[in-house]
């Protein structure tokens, strides 16, 4: 009888507690609440192949009057008020600045839940990733996954000196995706380096037995020419081998960016920030309740462990034409020092406060 | 969305509350059979949970909710089956794998590695008429098939799955046809 099917089933899957109905009411609450969802492509020509272009989604406020991702080029590094602490907010991004004196001088962007015509010094500094607490739900193909603590290392100006801002990414399941991606590949390279190491493997054990026979011993003539026809035999193999290992290494580094730069889904961020990365971000203070806003992905940058700017973050951010303004290009190649004093002297030349 | 704009502090109406409670098992159980994978089967059944939650105000008033809440999370299992696949196109020296949805089957279990080894056809068919327990009818507007496919595919299921053991052979009274009927 199908009854056997019935009992066999139900014993693979049995009945267990469910998983609160709240915590998927309120995911589906902020998918609803979501006032704009734009995609667009960016093309990335290495990464395509294997992603299909690169993703970024807008996720503007509730009440804002708000632009098209599309028409902005622009994404969110998510992050929010941490009750109690100093500056924070929804850190939204917006077109990049032109210059370094527009970064640190200009007044907030339009259409970002400010007023018409405001002006608003930014403050801009510099700040350290420090920490990840666990979320608080996990679960759900859309899940908040870091809860990161950045503290400002290094102002610009001195009154923007302190401050601690809470950043928080939502990691979806494109996103675990992309990760698992990047580890077949990972998988991929190491089978293709065990496959080239077999098949060198005879040309080695011919080198070193070639290395333990004198050139007088009647044999030495007989490896060499037993050499010769293997490395002409396995050449094409082991060229082919490089070939592969090669491509999948490129692969790996577009998956490995980006990993960090896309989240797609209905909550994202642009970039995902790890503990120990630093940024230099220009905070611009909301009048909606969030404290600041982070303009970017143009005016934040990413300073890596050897000092200098991110080179993966500029390049791929070189790919959208409206991100490649003036500022990009001055800074390519620049340190994270070199970049604070270029912000130092804009913001001295335009008389600071 | 009337439910979804209340206010902050609202939480899920009562009614949606008792189809939660009616349903999650069911349709966790048909994801996890279906995927071979429990950790994933719930994950997509709470994924197909949120989009109830999304449009429930729809969903409360269809005949079959909850077949609709199957359609979705097979649907979700389909996707995600399509991008591994995806992927694994990517791994030029990986054998072909034979299940199109996502993880091998634990060693222990015998009735997923069964339908796993189905077409993800049948393995669709055969959790929904006897997991979920829809009817024909049901099935075939969960899948978007006629009920004719449904039959044939159950009756190709229900074979390859006597014939590895798991449902009984009874020759002289077939109930697998029956069950088909």
């Amino acid at each position: 009888m199908t009854q056997d099917l019935r009992e066999a089933m139900a014993a693979e899957a049995p009945s267990g507690e469910a998983p609160p109905l709240a915590g998927m009411w309120r995911s589906a609450r902020r998918r609803t609440q979501r006032r704009r969802l734009a995609v667009m492509g960016v093309p990335v020509a290495s990464a395509a192949a294997l992603l299909g272009g690169l993703v970024l989604v807008d996720r503007p406020g509730a009440d804002a009057p708000v632009p098209l991702a599309v028409d902005q080029r622009s994404c969110d590094l998510i992050a929010r008020v941490r009750a109690g602490d100093a500056p924070a907010g929804s850190l939204r991004t917006a077109r990049p600045p032109a210059d370094a004196a527009e970064m640190v001088g200009r007044s907030t962007p339009s259409g970002y839940g400010t007023p018409e015509g405001a002006s608003l010094r930014p403050t801009v500094v510099r700040i350290r990733i420090e920490r990840v607490e666990p979320a608080d739900l996990s679960g759900l193909s859309v899940r908040w996954t870091d809860d990161l603590t950045a503290r400002v290392v290094e102002p610009v100006q001195p009154a923007d000196a302190s401050g601690t801002i809470r950043v928080q990414t939502f990691r979806t399941d494109f996103w675990d995706d992309m990760s698992a991606a990047t580890r077949m590949v990972q998988r991929d390279i190491d089978g293709v380096q065990d496959d080239i190491d077999a098949a060198s493997a005879p040309l080695a054990a011919l080198d070193q037995q070639i290395a333990q026979t004198p050139a007088s011993d009647p044999a030495h003539a007989g490896l060499l020419d037993q050499r010769r026809r293997e490395e002409a035999r396995s050449q094409e193999r082991r060229d082919a081998l490089e070939a592969e290992l090669a491509d999948y290494q490129q692969r790996l580094q577009m998956l490995q960016l980006g990993e960090r730069l896309l989240l797609g889904g209905t909550d994202f961020a642009c970039f995902e920030p790890h503990v120990g990365d630093e940024l230099i971000v220009a905070l611009y203070e909301s009048t909606d309740g969030a404290a600041f806003q982070l303009v970017g992905p143009g005016s934040f940058f990413v300073v890596d462990e050897g000092g200098m700017l991110s080179p993966e973050l500029d390049g791929l951010r070189s790919a959208v034409p409206e991100w490649r303004t003036p500022l990009i290009e001055q800074t390519r190649g620049m340190s994270g020092d070199e970049l604070m004093d270029l912000l130092r002297d804009a913001a001295e030349e335009a008389g600071g406060d | 969305m009337g439910d979804m704009s209340r206010g902050a502090g609202a939480g899920p109406p009562d009614d949606l509350a008792a189809f939660y409670d009616d349903q999650w098992d069911r349709v966790r159980g048909s994801l996890v059979l279906f995927t071979g994978s429990r950790e994933l089967g719930e994950e997509l059944a709470q994924e197909a949970f949120v989009r109830v939650c999304q449009r429930w105000d729809q969903v409360r008033t269809m005949d079959a909710p909850g077949a609709w809440v199957h359609r979705v999370g097979i649907n979700l299992a389909i996707s995600h089956g399509r991008r591994r696949g995806s992927e694994r196109r990517a791994r030029r020296r990986l054998e072909a794998v034979r299940a199109e949805v996502v993880a091998p089957p634990e060693p222990e279990a015998g009735v997923r590695a069964a339908l796993l080894a189905l077409d993800i056809d049948e393995r669709a068919v055969v959790v929904l008429r006897f997991w979920a327990d829809l009817s024909v009818k049901q099935v075939a507007e969960v899948l978007a098939i006629p009920e004719g496919t449904v039959k044939t595919r159950t009756r190709m299921g229900l074979a390859a799955l006597r014939a590895s053991g798991l449902v009984a052979t009874e020759p002289e009274d077939d109930p697998i046809e029956e069950e088909v009927r």
